[in-house]
């Protein structure tokens, strides 16, 4: 039984980082607090795995605690984001950048492209020789 | 894992539970008032 313990916490630090990418990269309020209790529950899965590790019971005493404290979480932070969607009407992140330090740059989506495009070269004409070849009939030309 | 709950971490147990009143007045305390029959 021991020798899950690597298995455990290669879940445990999967949910983990997957809760921190999520975290990182998504816009939506809703999908970053999903991926705060995503990385939440990865630590209480390496809490009971150490638990069981060592036949003692603390870890999963210690994972109820946690279970507590992101019950409490979660409803706090879904009613702070329905007063926010009611302010702003959307559930963007981005639409609350402006409470940052007003003099600290903003992070910017687009780098502004920091040379200009480069002129391609005019390519080679070939100087047009021989019958104009006639346009096929029936067709409406157009020139 | 029981015995451990209300044996030796009783204290934390309770503080636990009244975390969780605190949470569950302070979230409906918090949620915006709205017109009856919408969001």
């Amino acid at each position: 039984m021991n020798a899950h313990l690597e298995g455990h916490l290669a879940v445990g630090a999967m949910l983990f980082a997957l809760g921190a990418i999520g975290f990182l990269t998504r816009r939506n309020l809703i999908l970053m607090i999903l991926s705060a209790e995503m990385m939440l529950h990865g630590v209480s899965i390496n809490l009971t795995a150490f638990g069981r590790y060592h036949n003692h019971a603390s870890g999963q005493v210690f994972t109820i605690f946690v279970l507590t404290v992101a019950a409490c979480e979660a409803g706090l932070a879904l009613a702070l984001i329905l007063g926010l969607y009611q302010r702003r009407k959307s559930l963007d992140v981005e639409l609350w950048g402006n409470l940052g330090e007003p003099d600290l740059p903003r992070f910017q989506e687009e780098e502004p492209e920091s040379t200009p495009p480069v002129e391609a070269a005019p390519l080679p004409r070939l100087t047009p020789a021989g019958v104009l070849p006639k346009p096929p009939t029936g067709v409406s030309t157009k020139v | 894992v029981g015995r451990s709950l209300f044996g030796d971490y009783l204290y934390a147990v309770e503080l636990a539970g009244s975390i969780l009143l605190i949470a569950t007045i302070g979230t409906i305390a918090l949620a915006p008032r709205r017109a009856q029959g919408h969001l």
